[in-house]
């Protein structure tokens, strides 16, 4: 504010720029800068910059450079935690310790030199379906281990790499890949799995991780490509809510767009409702403009279906 | 399978649980790492300010309080250790200046809606880069979180434990800044091709 308790110019103009306005506030701003030579010089210059630089323009995270993370920072976690099987080990009377840290090392050991088919337990058959290269085991704790006879029961998580071939028309493909999209399988790899899934998006496993896609996805691209599949699906209430939802909630104007256009191809009373309410209160000049058309349009809700 | 609540990842990562803390940081690792990308010279040092904040996050997880929300406070840890890595990063970076250059990998920019496919140009990128070196901490935490990730001004006044008033005055400056360098590098390219 200035000394005179007016805002600054320029500090309305980073307000309306980055959402620190209300819906009143910003329809009051457009008209001043329209009226405004200088007002409307100030946004235009500024405007320049995100035509060079657009709003959340970032640096890339790759898959491979998440993952890589991920792994290292779980070293470091565990470490940390001293989670790790031989430290829980160490804090066992000295003997048991001993012979369970040698079980578990012969353990890993054997489970790494391990044949593919080799008979055993559990665990074997399970390592059988990888190849010795293509796993990693995390998390390994010592239940149980029963010094007398001998037994020993161990948790752990395996993390495994599997080639599967198949046909993108096969359903368990489509199961498959759809559950992928709520792991995390790095942006890229999701953005491909979208690509693929688009001309199955109507099958339900696909559609309700489309679903969650559009609703959790930390990436916009990703979300973005989700929006754009659900909008095939726009005459289907489940996707009418998620498309509803997006456009109340998505942070990105180009996935709120999307959404937006998809709705408005068939208007029913809660979409008009949701139109209403973002003419007034959504960050994008188009939504707004074109959710007042709508509603004009229609003239309340008379001839909604 | 039910999901756990955020809130039950907290708890259980307040006792101890590292894998509970992984799960609970997943689903914002990828922008917490572009935040730290905004603070530094290369990937190499954004991913080592990661590692270190989710570290620092961990050891400090039993001091968290329910209120504020998680992901303003995880945002909050990485800000800060960007600011005093890259302090340390800066006086080592300018030992190296040497090799800097035969050495020096650069974030790629990449533009909204559309990840790997639409990367900025690496020239632009090469001058967001060097543009973004001339803001000062505030001013770069400001342009980070809220031109970069989207956050509110009020949030990242939360975030940098500041002020919307001093974020506004962060962020305008940090655009003035960028202007000059990045519209003197749009000018002189159009020139080049009108040539």
């Amino acid at each position: 504010m200035s000394a005179n308790g007016r805002e600054a110019p320029r500090h309305r103009v980073i307000r309306y720029l980055y959402g620190g306005m209300t819906a009143a506030e910003r329809g009051e701003f457009e008209r001043d800068a329209a009226d405004d030579p200088g007002l409307g010089a100030l946004l235009e210059d500024e405007r320049a910059l995100d035509g060079i630089l657009p709003r959340g323009a970032a640096p890339l995270i790759a898959g491979e450079r998440l993952r890589d993370n991920r792994r290292r920072l779980a070293r470091r976690l565990r470490r940390r935690a001293g989670r790790g099987p031989l430290e829980r080990l160490a804090e066992r009377p000295l003997g048991v310790a001993l012979q369970g840290a040698a079980l578990a090392a012969a353990f890993v050991l054997g489970v790494m030199v391990a044949a593919p088919g080799d008979p055993g337990g559990a665990p074997a058959s399970a390592l059988a379906l990888v190849g010795e290269d293509d796993y990693e085991i995390h998390e390994l704790s010592l239940d149980r281990y029963d010094e007398a006879t001998g037994e020993v029961e161990l948790s752990f998580a395996l993390a495994s790499r599997t080639r599967l071939a198949g046909n993108i028309a096969d359903p368990g493909v489509h199961r498959l890949m759809a559950a992928a999209l709520r792991d995390d399988i790095g942006s890229a790899a999701r953005l491909d799995t979208l690509a693929v899934l688009r001309p199955a998006a109507a099958g339900s496993a696909v559609q309700d991780a489309l679903v969650h896609v559009l609703a959790n996805d930390p990436n916009p691209g990703v979300r973005y490509q989700a929006v754009r599949s659900l909008a095939a699906l726009a005459d289907r209430e489940s996707a009418r809510g998620a498309l509803r939802r997006a456009l109340r909630e998505d942070a990105n104007p180009g996935v709120r767009i999307e959404a937006f256009n998809a709705l408005g191809g068939r208007l029913d009373a809660p979409t008009l409702t949701l139109f209403r309410e973002r003419m007034e209160a959504d960050g994008n000049e188009y939504i707004r403009n074109q959710a007042r058309s709508i509603v004009e349009e229609q003239g309340g809700a008379d001839r909604v279906m | 399978m039910r999901r756990e609540t955020e809130q039950e990842l907290v708890a259980s990562a307040q006792a101890g649980d590292a894998a509970a803390f992984e799960r609970l940081v997943r689903p914002m690792e990828s922008r917490m790492l572009a935040v730290a990308a905004g603070f530094t010279h290369t990937p190499d040092d954004a991913d080592d300010i990661y590692q270190d904040a989710m570290v620092a996050a961990y050891r400090a997880l039993p001091k968290f309080k329910a209120e504020s929300r998680f992901g303003t406070w995880l945002h909050r840890i990485v800000v800060n250790t960007a600011l005093s890595n890259r302090r340390r990063l800066q006086r080592a970076w300018r030992k190296l200046a040497a090799v800097r250059e035969e050495c020096e990998r650069e974030e790629l920019y990449v533009a909204p809606d559309s990840p790997e496919s639409a990367l900025l140009n690496s020239e632009l990128s090469a001058r967001i880069n060097e543009a973004l070196k001339a803001l000062t901490d505030k001013e770069r935490m400001a342009f980070v979180l809220c031109h970069q990730q989207g956050f509110s001004i009020g949030e990242a006044a939360e975030i940098t434990g500041s002020t919307d008033g001093a974020v506004k005055v962060a962020l305008f400056r940090a655009r003035e800044k960028l202007k000059v360098r990045l519209g003197a590098w749009r000018r002189g390219r159009r020139e080049r091709r009108r040539r």
